[in-house]
């Protein structure tokens, strides 16, 4: 009956992009006698078996125990979260890991979960959504170890939070107004940054008019601009569709822009020069073509010089000279897709997919409100990572240092994803339990 | 209890709903990340590719030696030199690294640190090399070597240069070599050429250019990002350019150049039996090392503003009427066609009256020449004479014996920029003038001037056909292309450039009114105790000036060795002028093979 019930696609899946992952980390090390990478494939075989062994001593368990620990987990990782600004290591000026010998920890990784659990316990228990007052502990659910993450300073990890709370929310039926609200509020700032950011960093290279006034535009001015033709827009299509809107309504909408404008300004406000490169030099990489760029270039480099099969194993050259940059964490798909080519890298998208698309059916299958929003935190969890890692090395996303799962090196965020899948095999295979 | 069920079924359908849409999203976007790899990887792999490879190689060149030029008798006129240049690459240097090189660099090498900065800072390929300086001191190269661990990067190497150890000897014939430019850079680089190298620009440098360049050796290198040298890829040795020989002689060359200082003008020696060029010369000249180093204020003067135009190759690009020269052309068409016989004499009053407008077209005696035979006429070069001549032959045949003689057409020299002058007749007046044809034409044509324009070279054409009796020559100035390893690449046979057919008599009749023309008539002043020369002088008139003069003759008569042209812009009196200048060089040419000579005489006694 379990063996029956037991997700073979997504465990084999799972296996084999941890192989592959594996694989390019080999490539790597044995390419490049560096000492900077001594341990690294060893260790994370070992973080792999961990992970292997994590999976099936959690099978053991039933998942709605989770529940009672939910709350718990999530205090546990708030107070490693605040131990590790206190005694974290100094890893280039982050302070987001313990070190313990030749093993470290990343408690932000452990916070994800943490936080995916607690909000499925959450909303589960709520049932009922009455008013926007219902999102305040949600918000603050993220906004704890969100802020305490940004304090490491870690921008890139906090990331994945937002899409998280969203689609969980979405899934355990809040309101669709305030989903779109949330997803229109960070689209508008993730806009409205990278166009200013691009024009300002844009206009000290070209003489283009438009770049130049976008870049030392009023925020006022954008703000009231941006304002009256929003207004005019919701009036036209309003009376198109002969919708009353309420005046609630339109307020509801202003105050998201109003919010996403100025959070925009404050977000520009708060970023050092480096980190505003990162964040739009994949628009165009020769903004910065020995800094920031460079990255972008010599990944795309990569990928597109693996052609269709690739370079072969260990014949990479981007990765094997050391033209790629930090290729064992965020750019390792850099190097599968140059040393197997197309072959290799559509392979491995595959696999991933199919994770994701059993991670989907999971959500269906669970037998409980909070088995399907656990389901739905880890599979947008996946998702996102998926798709800020590789669009960044394809030079369709901004740097933002996201790990691929799975992939990349690091012990923490292997057996943290591990467990994540050991969860959702669990969900699946304890559907019928009651 | 039914409720509740209901009610959760209601929740399940309304929850797989909302899953739906969200695994809508990340299918697409999975489908994005699909599209984007596809078109990265396959599409656009091979591009990618390329500039991987250029990433990780280094490519070294090693410049190859040009082809040596030298004379008949091997004595150099081209060769190469070695010479210290030093080049820049940046690899993963930092920007204050890079500064702190250039000032030292520039300190050791005498230049201005703004100067150095600004070629240490011009690469944007980091592993590109720049070139800082060429053709330093030795000293220099050795201070730079030594402190070679201060300064990274920085790059020592011997590359072969240029020289022209005669200088200006034969100046328009070798030509020089400059930097490759960039519009000749973009129509070459599929042939080999690189920025950087240096490309034939005038004379034989510019001709036999593919021939002398030879080929770059090349290393690659596979290098990491840090610019560490990791193996070697491939490696090509350079080739040498070919060697030209030429049919040139250093000695005589010199002797024309002597000859021509101080004038304007142009002369050419040339060999009427094979084509082969002895000399030639185009006065005032240059020295070509001045294009091997930057041109100071002075020297750009001299060469681009001196009204003499010290860069043009007179002998193959100045185009003038020829003047009495060209009477041998309308003696061989008038006697060939049967309009003249050796016999008949033709008075000259000093002028003749033509046509309805009695237009006067005068002889350069005022008094004329009397009734004289053809022989006195080409002697005293008697205009009247070969005005009747030229009325009875008419246009076209004097212009169809122009072309038999090579006029109007390029001789084919191994030369660039050769000019091919103009035989006019009516259909050209008619569509470049836009004007008929009238008989005052005729007589200006027939004896050398109006629209007639000829080269030195061209008129050389004519005395060899006159030597040979009827063939001539194409005129050549590489005798053979040696290639490096000492065989000979290729041997230049005489080819036959045109004939011109007459009778036998007919060109004794030519060469004895040349030969008089020498000893007693216009062109005495070339006249030379014990050599038989037939020549002729030649006044191309000149509306805006001075004439220009000309003296073409060969030598000895009875078994040609030499054919000399002689033309000097502006000179005034081909018998005063340019006449002169040919026997000194005769003098010089038959001192030099007076050997030569006295074996020949015994025979020519007995003839």
């Amino acid at each position: 009956m379990n063996r029956l019930r037991f997700d073979f696609w997504l465990f084999i899946s799972m296996f084999l992009v941890c192989v592959l992952g594996i694989l390019g980390i080999f490539s790597i090390i044995y390419q490049n006698q560096v000492a900077v990478y001594s341990n690294v494939l060893v260790k994370q075989i070992l973080a792999f078996a961990i992970g292997l062994l994590v999976i099936i001593f959690y099978l053991q368990f039933n998942y709605p125990t989770l529940k009672k620990y939910a709350l718990g987990f999530y205090i546990a990782s708030l107070v490693l979260l605040v131990l590790v600004l206190l005694f974290g290591t100094r890893v280039r000026g982050v302070r987001s890991w313990f070190a313990f010998g030749m093993f470290s920890f990343q408690p932000s990784e452990l916070a994800k979960l943490a936080f995916i659990m607690f909000l499925a316990k959450y909303i589960e228990e709520m049932r009922t959504w009455k008013s926007w007052r219902d999102l305040f502990w949600p918000l603050l659910l993220l906004l704890v170890p969100v802020g305490l993450i940004l304090l490491q300073p870690d921008f890139g990890s906090t990331l994945v939070f937002f899409p998280i709370l969203v689609v969980m929310l979405y899934v355990g039926g809040c309101r669709l107004k305030y989903i779109l609200a949330m997803t229109g509020f960070g689209l508008l700032i993730s806009f409205l940054t990278m166009v200013r950011i691009y024009a300002e960093l844009k206009s000290t290279a070209v003489d283009n008019y438009v770049i130049r006034v976008i870049a030392n535009m009023n925020y006022l001015l954008v703000f009231l601009v941006a304002l009256f033709l929003l207004i005019a827009l919701i009036y036209f299509l309003a009376k198109r569709l002969k919708y009353e809107l309420s005046f609630k309504q339109m307020m509801a909408g202003f105050s998201v822009v109003t919010a996403g404008i100025l959070s925009s300004y404050v977000f520009e406000l708060l970023m050092k020069t480096y980190q505003k490169k990162r964040l739009v030099v994949f628009l165009d990489p020769y903004l910065d073509p020995l800094g920031a760029g460079y990255n972008i270039i010599q990944s795309k480099i990569a990928v597109g010089s693996g052609g269709w099969l690739g370079k072969g194993l260990l014949y990479g050259t981007q990765s094997r000279l050391g033209f790629l940059p930090e290729q064992h964490t965020d750019f390792i798909f850099s190097v599968l897709a140059e040393e197997f080519g197309f072959a290799g890298g559509a392979l491995l998208l595959i696999l991933l997919f199919i994770i994701i698309w059993r991670g989907i059916i999971i959500i269906n299958q669970a037998r409980d409100e909070f088995g399907a929003l656990v389901a739905t935190g880890i599979v947008t969890m996946f998702a996102f990572h998926i798709f800020l890692n590789i669009g960044m090395t394809l030079g369709i996303m901004p740097i933002t240092g996201v790990p691929l799962p799975l992939v990349s090196y690091g012990g923490s965020s292997l057996i943290m994803n591990m467990f994540a899948i050991g969860i959702l095999l669990n969900i699946r295979m304890k559907r019928f339990y009651y | 209890m039914k409720l509740i069920q209901k009610q959760t079924l209601e929740i399940l359908a309304l929850r797989k709903k909302k899953v739906v849409i969200v695994g809508v999203i990340i299918v697409f976007g999975f489908v994005f990340l699909f599209l984007r790899l596809f078109y990265m990887q396959v599409l656009n792999g091979r591009y990618f590719r390329r500039i991987a490879d250029e990433n990780r190689m280094q490519r070294f060149y090693q410049k190859a030696p040009r082809g040596q030029i030298y004379d008949r008798y091997h004595k150099l006129l081209a060769i190469n030199i070695p010479s210290f240049v030093v080049s820049f690459t940046s690899y993963s240097l930092t920007q204050q690294e890079i500064e702190r090189i250039s000032r030292e660099l520039a300190a050791i090498l005498n230049l201005s640190f703004q100067e150095v900065k600004t070629k240490t800072f011009s690469s944007l390929q980091p592993l590109d090399p720049v070139m800082i300086a060429s053709d330093i001191t030795r000293e220099q190269a050795l201070t730079i070597m030594e402190r070679k661990a201060s300064l990274p990067g920085v790059n020592v190497a011997i590359e072969p240069k240029r020289q022209y150890p005669e200088g200006t000897l034969a100046c328009h014939v070798i030509g020089y070599v400059g930097e490759l430019t960039l519009e000749e850079y973009k129509d070459l680089r599929d042939v080999g050429y690189r920025i950087g190298d240096k490309i034939g620009k005038t004379g034989l440098e510019a001709y036999y250019d593919k021939l002398l360049k030879g080929e770059h050796g090349e290393k690659q290198i596979e290098i990491s990002a840090s610019g560490r040298q990791l193996r070697l890829l491939r490696e090509t040795a350079s080739n040498s350019g070919n060697d030209l020989e030429l049919t040139i002689d250093a000695e005589v060359q010199r002797l024309v150049q002597d000859a021509l200082q101080g004038v304007n003008g142009a002369a050419v020696v040339m060999n009427p039996r094979s084509g082969e060029v002895i000399a030639l010369a185009s006065s005032p000249g240059f020295n070509p090392n001045t294009f091997l180093r930057p041109v100071t204020r002075g020297e750009f003067q001299y060469l681009f503003k001196n009204r003499g135009r010290p860069l043009f190759n007179k002998a193959i690009q100045a185009q003038y009427p020829p003047g009495s020269g060209f009477k041998i052309v309308t003696t061989a068409a008038g006697l060939q066609e049967g309009f003249i016989i050796p016999e008949e004499k033709l008075e000259c009053t000093g002028e003749m009256v033509l046509g309805t407008y009695n237009q006067v077209f005068r002889c350069w005696k005022k008094d004329g020449h009397g009734k004289i035979p053809l022989n006195t006429a080409i002697a005293q070069s008697c205009d009247v004479f070969f005005y009747q001549l030229g009325l009875r032959l008419g246009v076209t045949r004097i212009a169809n014996y122009a072309k038999k003689f090579g006029l109007g057409s390029l001789t084919g020299i191994d030369l660039p920029s050769e000019k091919k002058g103009i035989v006019p007749d009516r259909d050209w007046k008619k569509r470049v003038v836009k004007e008929a044809w009238y008989d005052g034409d005729t007589l200006n044509m027939c004896i050398g001037q109006g629209y007639l324009w000829v080269t030195p070279l061209q008129m050389a054409g004519i005395f060899s056909a006159v030597a040979n009796d009827g063939p001539y020559y194409r005129p050549k100035i590489v005798k053979k292309i040696i290639s490096p390893d000492g065989k000979v690449y290729h041997d230049f046979f005489p080819e036959e450039q045109g004939i011109v057919e007459l009778d036998r008599q007919n060109w004794h009749t030519i060469k004895k009114g040349l030969e008089d023309a020498v000893t007693y008539g216009t062109g005495r002043q070339a006249y030379i105790r014990g050599l038989k020369v037939a020549g002729k002088t030649g006044t191309a008139q000149n509306p805006q000036g001075i004439d220009h003069a000309w003296f073409g003759c060969l030598a000895p008569v009875d078994n040609p060795q030499v054919v000399i042209v002689v033309f000097v812009e502006h000179g005034g009196h081909g018998g005063v002028v340019a006449a002169p200048i040919a026997r000194r060089i005769l003098e010089g040419y038959f001192k030099k093979s007076a050997a030569e000579i006295q074996a020949v005489t015994p025979e020519e006694i007995g003839d």
